[in-house]
């Protein structure tokens, strides 16, 4: 595959700083990183925070590609960033022409998938403290933490906790204060410890369990 | 890189359980896999069978997430076994096989986000996109970066032109053009459905399209057919409206002009607003429907070959249902 030659055809760049797309703004195209660095970047109340930084080889914007639904988040550019740029037009000409990016791309959407099933199995636990702990569970097995791992630091604030439960702030902290108390965890304003992984994932089979 | 390697397997043998972790992908040569999972609320088992040829563990292994279900052989089974560098060296060859997994996993994603919304609608407090791409552009402005706000604003402008905040977005856009900062006076931003109707204009398009909603609902009812049509006719017109409560109106509302269309025997009419809606709609639960719609219609119309491609389709759509087995009977039947 020579992305080179694909940049002819398909290329973007962006200047740093420039803003590439923006939060909730409609779209159906994604883009892969050729050269260069870009953040994520998410709304929160009044403030923006980064939530990532891809590099080339990354791509982004996918989910707009086949949902057809609005960004997600704010894509903006850290250095000057050269991008290959593909809409559903073009899909299958990018299918054919450089079968390895369309085999990354089935590789997010596996990951895609198992996050969204993830969120949904959150989202459906009737209990509070299930809830968090199975979201401080996900998160861990994300940053791939052993199951018999001690003291794993998840960077998180309970606002972003609250809003993986979709629950109100106050319940998600009333549940914090359970699991803390309990011992199983510490929280800091912008990152939880969990002392021990294998407390988290008995709360949580427990919690299914009870549900059941 | 050497390549896949077959294994055969007894009866009874666990190919894999659920919850492991593990980067091989099988084929199905030979016999029987049951494939056996839990329901999404875990009360149920759900038991399928892995189709001779086709792929399976994919998802998990490409992903490297735990396995979601257990493979077990029954009287006994031949597999292809791949490493998951020796599928991406066989999948690269095949555009066809990976554009098919692609359309399945990209419709278990949809599922997966419809549910997740559904479950979200009940705490969720996502508002409008159009409220929410205004507020991120003045979330921007206040924090004075007046280049990302001009990008959000220009955004708001180019999509929602009847949006219920133009007259704001120019404003702010006109500002954040000439470096100007956010105004301290500047009234706070207000979702739209907190804000009182106005008498003239704004947001007039939003209560057309209620308006004319509940009249279609009450006069389809009535079954009178023939006045509703025009008014679902008109509210499926209606482009962005970036209000979900109207989205909804006007999901409903080109369905059932689709269906009044198809009872008056108006094919091609029909076919055109079950077209629309697919397009315009692909996450809601009537997908399916409609495309098995265009289908039958196509199918009548004579256009063989159409109906063939949209049968099958359906046949590939999730939940596996009353019409996939349909879809699968009629692609069967047409194809001779």
């Amino acid at each position: 595959m020579n992305l080179e030659l694909m940049f002819d055809k398909f290329g973007r760049v962006f200047d740093p700083d420039q803003i590439i797309f923006c939060e909730y703004e409609p779209g159906d195209d994604f883009y892969m990183i050729l050269n260069g660095q870009v953040k994520i970047l998410k709304t929160v109340g009044n403030s923006i925070k980064t939530m990532d930084i891809l590099d080339s080889g990354d791509i982004f914007g996918e989910m707009s590609l086949l949902e057809g639904q609005p960004r997600s988040a704010t894509v903006v550019a850290v250095t000057e960033v050269r991008t290959l740029n593909f809409n559903r037009e073009n899909f299958d000409y990018l299918m054919n022409k450089t079968p390895q990016i369309a085999f990354k791309l089935l590789t997010l959407f596996s990951t895609r998938i198992y996050d969204q099933k993830r969120r949904l199995q959150i989202l459906m636990f009737d209990d509070v403290v299930g809830k968090v702990a199975d979201v401080l569970l996900m998160l861990s097995q994300k940053q791939n933490a052993p199951e018999n791992g001690k003291n794993v630091v998840i960077q998180i604030t309970q606002e972003d906790i609250a809003s993986w439960c979709g629950q109100p702030l106050f319940e998600v902290q009333k549940a914090i204060t359970v699991l803390s108390k309990g011992g199983r965890i510490d929280f800091q304003p912008d990152k939880v410890v969990i002392h021990s992984m294998q407390d988290i994932i008995r709360t949580v089979l427990q919690k299914r369990k009870e549900k059941k | 890189m050497p390549g896949p390697i077959i294994r055969t397997y007894k009866n009874g043998s666990i190919i894999y359980f659920e919850n492991e972790k593990s980067e091989h992908i099988y084929v199905l040569q030979k016999g029987r896999v049951a494939l056996i999972s839990k329901s999404f609320d875990g009360k149920e088992e759900i038991k399928e069978d892995a189709k001779l040829g086709e792929f399976f563990g994919v998802r998990s292994a490409l992903g490297r997430f735990p396995r979601e279900e257990t493979a077990q052989v029954i009287g006994g089974a031949s597999l292809l076994v791949f490493r998951i560098q020796e599928f991406e060296a066989f999948a690269i060859y095949k555009p066809n096989l990976m554009m098919k997994m692609m359309k399945v996993f990209s419709n278990q994603l949809r599922q997966y986000h419809y549910k997740v919304r559904e479950q979200l609608g009940q705490h969720g407090d996502t508002k409008s996109p159009s409220f929410e791409l205004m507020n991120v552009g003045e979330v921007y402005h206040k924090l004075g970066e007046k280049e990302h706000a001009w990008y959000a604003y220009q955004k708001y402008v180019e999509h929602y032109p009847e949006g219920a905040y133009l007259e704001r977005a120019k404003q702010l856009l006109d500002l954040a053009q000439n470096g100007g900062d956010y105004p301290e006076d500047m009234e706070p931003l207000q979702y739209e459905s907190d804000r009182k109707p106005k008498s003239s204009s704004g947001g007039g398009n939003s209560k057309k399209v209620k308006e004319n909603y509940e009249k279609a609902e009450k006069l389809r009812n009535e079954e009178n057919l023939a006045e509703a049509f025009p008014l679902y006719k008109s509210i499926s017109e209606v482009k962005n409206s970036g209000d979900m409560e109207e989205e909804k109106m006007i999901e409903a509302s080109i369905f059932y002009a689709g269906e009044i269309s198809e009872g008056l025997d108006k094919k091609e009419e029909a076919i055109q607003f079950y077209s629309t809606f697919a397009t315009r709609f692909p996450s809601s639960p009537k997908l399916k429907e409609s495309i098995y719609r265009v289908a039958e219609l196509s199918n009548k119309l004579g256009n063989k070959e159409k109906a063939i491609s949209l049968y099958k389709k359906v046949a590939t759509l999730p939940p596996e249902d009353e019409l996939t087995e349909k879809a699968q009977q009629k692609s069967a039947e047409l194809e001779g």
